[in-house]
């Protein structure tokens, strides 16, 4: 099997609002995908869907082959998907060691806390091992965020908007460790508006509008692919005279 | 008035708080970490200490062995209002949790009511019922070993939420619920065990409660009062600050007791805590977020 997630014709509405609309993509086994869209396309809502923060009102949602749609984010976690999000959502009163530990609360071992120390080194937070989560940086929370998504040692970690609101260089060590993440196996699913960041990182990129996937392929083939391009500038004077 | 006088009710006002954080610690740990603002509090901590009552008095068994049993009983009745109970209101707005709290209290006060009546019960404590001489104070045995017994849980609860990944996962599930789920913890089996754990604590206040004093079936309102009164004053911060509270509380309470009519003590303490609150809205804790 080439793919450790396939969706097949996801929707999701909100009241009268579908804010996704019979999406279908897939992220091959260690690869890493781009997800892109102009505000509003339903990148967050796909997210939410594949992490089981949200249900989706029909379509598929299969992860390493087996059905996983409208199940709770406790079970697709133990499937083998995390999750980071655009503003990092650590535990900001614990340290960041407990951080890391909270994830494999039920799998009680000493193991543990050597993986989320060399974890920490991972990333460069080893001298804040015992500091509490608020007292680092923006850019460390993110990095915290991103290795207690990989302490179960997941299959595909999803990343909404990583790079956004960091520092070059904490940007860098971010792309530097999901490139060697995945490298070792691990697939990603990034979400973000920096195409010039996802276009040197990702094996392929999707790109959502209204809810549905117009484009997805090569990096190159789609950032030039003229539905894209419409999808992010709009539609030309001509058009939008036309919509009045 | 002679310094004695001053110096025992200080002594009094310190036993009778190590018994108010008993009563509020329970409240503040469902309260603080699962938002459930739990009604029916005070009635489980008349219903364990019936129960005790029962025990100790009714069956002669013996008073600090009953602790315990108590204890674990309501711990498992904690687990069948929270499968039961509980979680079918995760999704519910608080109103509609406090009304269906309060339905519980009223079965749970109706039941101890056909059980035990409305009667006055206090404890006899056997070999506890002694007095201790301290140069010029005198204090019962039983309200410093329920003191004491107090101080010893509460401690114990603060270092089981700040010093293990248990702990350090229930502070995270206070924080924040969703994520706490979206990391791989089951939300829903450490609600249970935590909500378990406030209904025990409960269940413990009451038996503090009835080691040191009489009470009866109804007159519960007034310690879901005395509960709320700490857990305000103290904040939703720690354990340890609730101890701090409810030694607080009953310092004020014995002390304001040697300058003015008894009926007057609640007036001031509560006048205290309004003005309290007024200047410092987040209690002792002195912090804007929750940290249990």
């Amino acid at each position: 099997m080439s793919s450790i997630i396939e969706v097949q014709g996801l929707v999701k509405s909100f009241g009268g609002m579908t804010a996704v609309n019979g999406a279908s993509f897939e992220i091959p086994r260690g690869g890493i995908v781009g997800l892109i869209g102009p505000n509003g396309s339903g990148k967050t809502t796909t997210l939410n869907l594949l992490n089981g923060v949200l249900a989706p009102d029909s379509g598929s949602i299969r992860v390493d082959g087996e059905e996983r749609a409208g199940r709770s984010s406790t079970a697709l976690v133990k499937a083998g998907v995390t999750r980071t999000f655009q503003n990092a959502r650590v535990f900001s009163t614990i340290t960041a060691i407990e951080n890391l530990l909270i994830p494999v609360l039920h799998s009680p071992g000493r193991h543990w806390t050597e993986k989320a120390e060399r974890l920490l080194e991972f990333v460069g937070l080893s001298s804040h091992r015992d500091t509490p989560a608020s007292e680092l940086s923006g850019g460390q929370q993110k990095l915290l965020e991103f290795v207690r998504a990989l302490m179960t040692d997941p299959k595909v970690v999803l990343m909404d908007e990583p790079f956004a609101g960091v520092h070059p260089s904490v940007k860098e060590v971010m792309r530097a460790r999901i490139l060697e993440r995945n490298a070792e196996g691990t697939a990603f699913l990034i979400v973000s508006h920096e195409i010039p960041d996802l276009t040197r990182l990702c094996s392929s990129i999707v790109c959502m509008a209204e809810g549905a996937v117009i484009a997805s392929g090569d990096p190159a083939h789609v950032t030039s692919d003229p539905r894209v391009i419409e999808a992010y500038l709009g539609h030309g004077p001509a058009g939008r005279g036309e919509r009045g | 008035m002679n310094i004695d006088t001053i110096v025992q009710a200080f002594a009094n006002g310190l036993l009778l708080g190590g018994v108010y954080g008993g009563l509020a610690i329970g409240l503040s740990l469902i309260l603080g970490v699962l938002r459930i603002v739990n009604i029916a509090h005070s009635v489980i901590i008349i219903f364990a200490g019936l129960l005790y009552w029962q025990l100790v008095t009714g069956f002669g068994l013996d008073p600090l062995a009953m602790i315990l049993p108590v204890v674990a009983l309501a711990y498992l009745f904690g687990l069948v209002v929270h499968r039961g109970m509980a979680q079918q209101l995760a999704r519910e707005d608080n109103s509609t949790v406090m009304l269906a709290f309060f339905g519980l209290l009223v079965v749970l006060e109706s039941i101890a009511v056909m059980i035990w009546t409305t009667d006055t019960r206090t404890v006899a404590l056997g070999y506890l019922a002694n007095v201790i001489e301290l140069g010029p104070i005198s204090v019962p045995l039983t309200r410093v070993v329920a003191a004491l017994i107090t101080v010893g849980v509460l401690v114990g609860l603060h270092f089981f939420l700040t010093r293990t990944l248990t702990g350090s996962a229930i502070r995270g599930l206070s924080q924040n619920p969703d994520v706490a789920s979206m990391v791989g913890i089951d939300v829903t089996r450490l609600s249970r065990r935590v909500f378990a754990a406030g209904i025990a604590f409960a269940a413990f206040g009451g038996v503090v409660l009835a080691m040191t004093q009489s009470f009866n079936p109804q007159e519960h309102y007034r310690w879901l009062a005395w509960a709320f009164l700490v857990v305000i004053l103290g904040g939703l911060g720690s354990a340890l600050r609730t101890l701090i509270a409810g030694l607080i509380v009953g310092v004020i309470e014995t002390m304001v007791g040697i300058f003015i009519p008894f009926q007057y003590t609640y007036l001031v303490l509560y006048g205290i805590l309004a003005v309290a609150l007024l200047v410092r809205s987040e209690g002792l804790s002195g912090a804007k977020q929750r940290i249990i």
